[in-house]
């Protein structure tokens, strides 16, 4: 790697797309990976459940701030729940009406919520920004594998030859639903199955099998046959478990939505001894560009469904792996290619935004509010969204190694190499293999002034030593600029950008270094 | 390698900024096309039966044998010659008030039922939605009755490919959803930039895609981005803020308010079917699009303005590309390398071009081409290529004379189709089926350790029979492989081995192995010397009246063939 040799001055123009890959060239690798821990670790007994809320969820009407009630009512006076419907469960903060669910698995300290989660030059097409999300990549770059995918790709590469085998009789990741999550594609094939019913997982027939040609019809035919194979092989696994397994927590009786029977069968499965470590279940509908709520009814509508659907769901289960003494083995993740907009639009319902808030649930998981809460303006832009403070692949990263326990030099060829780790897990559960510093997310302070200001910003902050990124994002989530510095003292720096060539309108700097992120807004005028 | 800065305050390192160049595929110069030189090799069975397994619907071995007399020519010709509409669909339910029976005040039992008022105004509304539900089921079943009557033509496999590419997937009404695949059938052959305007303000799309809340108090965008990402040009890598190569965020929001103003009337209401423009809805003024269309300006046009928008978006080349790739991928393969790319692609969408976005000059010479025949022939079955093939390839048609058994009968593939995730009207989303977009997978999305099994067992139900479930409802397979005409017409099939090598290849891409065939015979004649079952097979050709004898054959065709559906080999075509 060549070392640069741009100057301050350069920087101060940039004011353009700043395609990520180039910035991981530059980044220098062996910072992070001086860990010296080897390729291959012993695997924990840890699960991850994984929930995806496809469509792109409403954040600002899931998760809000009392401060920021009156300026959200007014950018979204058609679609906003009444204020004093509104759950409060923090001393600032409320939940949507429907999720008395998720107060539950709060007050019982086993949920984590983050803001603003999301990623540099937002892609608000659903398509893209699920496979960016499923992929774990930036916005620029392709990837066909998923990031579950490349990490068992670590270890496991040659699957599915030879699989199941005597070390690994369970299947590795499991979809609930009729086609294999993308999250698990690997190298060779995707490392989920797809599972409908545990105590019917279908089995194959098996016939004789022909040539196999060097050629497509040769690998498609491969294919089947090894789906035949596995198929059987793993289905009496899953059936047993599903028959030794059961339910202990009451609060299923009452809920027959399909998220609820999909997490009933993960305890069940869990519980049943089955050692798959990935579970996926997916939720539809969050797609709500119209009648997100019902007119003048603000608590009822598609949007209440879908939130009461997941959070009962989610209290359910997490109550469940109680009673069942598994909770320490077990945390769950949910997420949206994409928040909404800011403002409503007439048809009462939101278009499609950048950042939102993700839950993590799990008696190993912190319970808090990590992060800023996302100020309202109300003149904020038509298409304006929620500016991301944290990089999703970041949660992954913290997840892989405080949970799953790779090492920071796997992760980093996993994910990416400046992954920033964040204090997601109690700190009697993490079983990450190497010590990492967890530091409160008051470690970075940040001012910016003018603000208003059309020419010179000063941007005033402190931080812990070491690698610090400083970037520049407009009102829809794209990079307008971006630097890394090099912090060698934990005294206050300072540095202004020229924003002379910025077209006026509102735009966030986000700092971020190995350990904590902080972002703030200001006014180009 | 590491970086050291001995700094006390910072240091920087800056980052260059660089836009990534998307690939231009201009290169193609005047040389001749030898991917898409016409194909002069033999034409035989498997040259006929792989142009109409990719054109049609599981053909039956009538049709292959048609095509080989007709020559590849006369095959193309057949398969591109523009049909009328069929009839329309007909009410399936009969008439009355007991089980199994319903009364619908817009149509007697076998009559149709989409010149009616849309909205049957009757109470209560639980009868109502028992009327709207039956229509529905009768549309769903009449298209796939459709795919059975429709012979050498290749306007249903186009008419799907257009409901997959113009996706609207929503529980609407059964009126709205056949003037919508009616638009797509009477565009399948046709042009591709004038079929776009016709959707644009189709009432099922407009619902589908909120284009009914679009207006210019309230823009929405829903519409305008699936146009450009999905319809039309097709969304390219990001370069710079907002912009994805053919076009940008802007032109998102733009597009969305020259498309302002579009209304569908309530349902009640006898025009329902038919989008209104409403002036005051409309968002005035001129729209400028961003360097991506060269700047152009969609002058203020009230109702016409979506046209010039349209015709606007297909001035770029793109648009042909997109469309020739998708093409490809129903047609041939997923499997678009450089070489495809260049050789292929490219030229076809230059014919598309050529020809005003015509699609069946360019399709044709696909069709017709070197490439095509000499492709191995690999792509999965969907779900409805499956049944079909084990179905009309096979032997079976609709039963007649009983429109009630007829529709019941297309309901049940319509519903095992839907099992294994091909629901025509019901896609997952507005991106359709993933088997023709998700890389890397694609079509092998359609098999897991799920599917694989319920694919099996569902081509097994049509030589053997049975019932099966699907969203707690059971149903029944009655209608089964005719197994002994199937099997009259191969010659000597008294030798169990050019018995089995003759259905294989009906079934199979290529021939079978020794090893297969030897296991196949185990099915036929467990533990029995080959002579046996000659002895057998000539008795019946001496006396087919004899019943004892014709029942131990069939039973033992059955077995054999039930077998040979379950194989992995039967997945592909």
């Amino acid at each position: 790697m060549k070392k640069s040799n741009y100057t301050r001055r350069d920087f101060l123009k940039i004011s353009s797309l700043v395609p990520l890959p180039l910035l991981i060239s530059g980044f220098p690798i062996s910072a992070l990976s001086s860990s010296g821990y080897g390729a291959v670790e012993n695997e924990n007994d840890k699960i991850l459940v994984l929930i995806q809320l496809n469509g792109g969820n409403d954040g600002l009407s899931t998760i809000f701030h009392a401060d920021q009630y009156a300026n959200l009512q007014t950018v979204r006076n058609n679609i906003i729940v009444p204020e004093n419907t509104i759950i409060n469960f923090h001393k600032e903060y409320g939940f949507h009406p429907s999720l008395t669910g998720m107060k539950e698995v709060w007050d019982t300290e086993n949920l984590g919520i983050i803001q603003n989660v999301g990623y540099p030059n937002q892609n608000r097409s659903h398509f893209r920004s699920t496979d960016i999300w499923n992929t774990a990549t930036s916005a620029e770059e392709f990837d066909n594998k998923g990031w579950i995918g490349r990490y068992y790709d670590l270890n496991y590469s040659d699957y599915p030859n030879g699989y199941p085998n005597s070390t690994n009789p369970h299947p590795f990741a499991l979809t609930f639903g009729k086609i294999v999550s993308a999250t698990c594609q690997g190298v060779n094939t995707n490392y989920s199955l797809s599972l409908l019913d545990p105590f019917n997982p279908g089995n194959a027939y098996v016939s004789a099998g022909g040539e196999t040609p060097q050629n497509c019809y040769g690998n498609v035919l491969s294919y089947v046959n090894d789906t035949v194979a596995q198929t059987n092989a793993f289905a009496t696994v899953i059936q047993d478990a599903a028959n030794s397994g059961n339910n202990q927590s009451t609060k299923w009786e009452s809920l027959e939505t399909e998220l609820a029977k999909k997490l009933k069968n993960v305890a069940r499965l869990i519980s049943g001894g089955l050692k798959t470590k990935i579970y996926i279940v997916q939720i539809g509908g969050f797609d709500t560009h119209d009648n997100q709520v019902v007119e003048n009814e603000t608590t009822t509508g598609i949007h209440t469904e879908l939130l009461k659907e997941l959070s009962d769901a989610v209290c359910a289960f997490q109550d469940d792996l109680s009673l069942l003494q598994v909770s320490n083995r077990v945390v769950g993740m949910t997420y949206s290619e994409f928040g909404r907009r800011i403002r409503s639009n007439s048809a009462l319902g939101t278009d499609h935004g950048t950042a939102a808030p993700m839950f993590l649930f799990g008696s190993c998981i912190e319970n808090q509010i990590l992060g800023d809460h996302p100020e309202i303006d109300t003149q904020v832009g038509i298409e304006d969204g929620v500016q991301m403070q944290f990089d999703f692949r970041d949660i992954y990263a913290t997840i892989l190694k405080d949970w799953l326990g790779v090492n920071l030099s796997n992760i980093q060829s996993v994910l990416h190499p400046e992954i920033q780790i964040l204090p997601l897990f109690k700190s009697g559960c993490i079983t990450s293999t190497s010590i990492h510093q967890q530091n409160s997310d008051s470690d970075i302070q940040l001012q910016l002034y003018p603000n208003p200001e059309s020419n010179l910003l000063n941007i005033e902050f402190s931080a812990n030593s070491g690698q610090t990124y400083i970037t520049v994002f407009d009102s829809i989530g794209g990079v307008v600029a971006q630097q890394i510095a090099e912090v060698n003292s934990p005294t206050l720096q300072r540095i202004s950008i020229d924003i002379a060539n910025y077209a006026t309108g509102s735009y966030f700097i986000h700092i971020k270094n190995k350990t904590t992120t902080k972002s703030k807004k200001f006014i180009k005028n | 390698m590491c970086y050291y800065y001995p700094y006390h305050v910072l240091a920087y390192s800056i980052k260059i900024i660089i836009y990534v160049e998307t690939i231009a595929y201009e290169t193609i110069s005047n040389k001749i096309m030898p991917y898409l030189d016409k194909y002069l090799g033999t034409w035989s069975f498997k040259e006929a039966k792989h142009l109409l397994t990719r054109t049609t619907f599981g053909p039956s071995q009538q049709m292959i044998s048609s095509a080989i007399a007709l020559g590849l020519a006369g095959t193309i010709d057949k398969l591109f010659t523009v049909l009328p509409l069929p009839e329309p669909p007909l009410k399936s339910v009969p008439d009355g008030t007991g089980n199994n029976q319903l009364n619908d005040p817009g149509a007697k039992y076998g009559e149709t039922w989409v010149n009616a008022p849309p909205f049957p105004n009757i109470n209560p509304p639980m009868l109502r939605n028992r009327i709207l539900r039956s229509r529905s089921k009768s549309l769903y079943s009449w298209t796939i009755l459709q795919m059975f009557y429709s012979e050498i033509s290749i306007t249903e496999k186009l008419a799907l490919f257009w409901h997959n590419h113009f996706v609207v997937s929503s529980s609407t009404i059964g009126h709205r959803e056949y003037k919508y695949y009616s638009l797509l059938r009477r565009y399948a052959l046709g042009n591709f930039r004038e079929l776009t305007k016709e959707i644009t303000i189709d009432t099922n799309m407009l619902l589908y895609l909120s284009g009914a809340q679009n207006t210019n108090n309230a823009p929405n965008e829903n519409y305008s981005r699936e146009l450009l990402e999905l319809f039309t040009i097709g969304k390219g890598k990001l370069v710079a803020l907002g912009d994805y190569t053919n076009y940008t965020e802007e032109d998102v929001v733009t597009m969305a308010k020259a498309l302002t103003g579009w209304q569908v009337p309530p349902i009640s209401n006898v025009n329902t079917l038919t989008a209104q423009y409403s002036s005051n809805l409309h968002s005035k003024g001129d729209k400028q699009l961003s360097h991506r269309f060269n700047n152009a300006v969609i002058s203020e046009n009230g109702n016409q303005e979506y046209k010039d928008l349209i015709d606007e978006i297909f001035k770029q080349d793109e648009c042909s590309r997109y469309i020739v790739r998708k093409l490809y991928r129903w047609f041939v393969n997923y499997d678009i390398d450089l070489d495809i790319e260049e050789n292929i692609i490219e030229p076809l969408a230059k014919i598309v071009r050529d020809n005003g976005y015509e699609i069946a000059p360019a399709l044709k010479v696909l069709l017709m081409s070197e490439h095509f025949f000499s492709t191995t022939a690999c792509m999965v079955k969907s779900p409805v290529d499956l049944i079909m093939s084990a179905s009309r390839g096979l032997g079976i048609q609709p039963p007649q004379g009983n429109v009630e058994k007829e529709y019941d009968f297309a309901y049940n593939l319509f519903v095992l189709a839907s099992d294994i995730e091909q629901s025509l009207f019901h896609h997952p989303d507005v991106a359709g089926w993933k088997a023709y977009y998700q890389a890397p997978q694609y079509y092998k999305l359609w098999i897991n350790n799920l599917l694989l099994p319920k694919r099996q067992d569902y081509c097994r139900l049509m030589v053997e029979g049975g019932d099966f479930s699907y969203l707690e409802t059971r149903y029944v397979v009655s209608s089964l492989i005719p197994i002994l005409d199937l099997v009259k017409n191969i010659p000597n099939a008294q030798d169990p081995n050019d018995l089995i090598d003759s259905i294989a290849l009906m079934m199979f891409n290529y021939p079978i192995t020794e090893t297969q065939l030897s296991s196949l015979k185990e099915i036929l004649i467990p533990g029995l010397p080959d002579f046996e079952w000659t002895v057998e097979y000539s008795t019946y050709l001496e006396d087919p009246t004899n019943t004892s004898v014709k029942l131990s054959i069939e039973s033992k065709l059955r077995n054999l063939v039930s077998i040979m559906l379950r194989m992995s080999e039967f997945q592909i075509m």
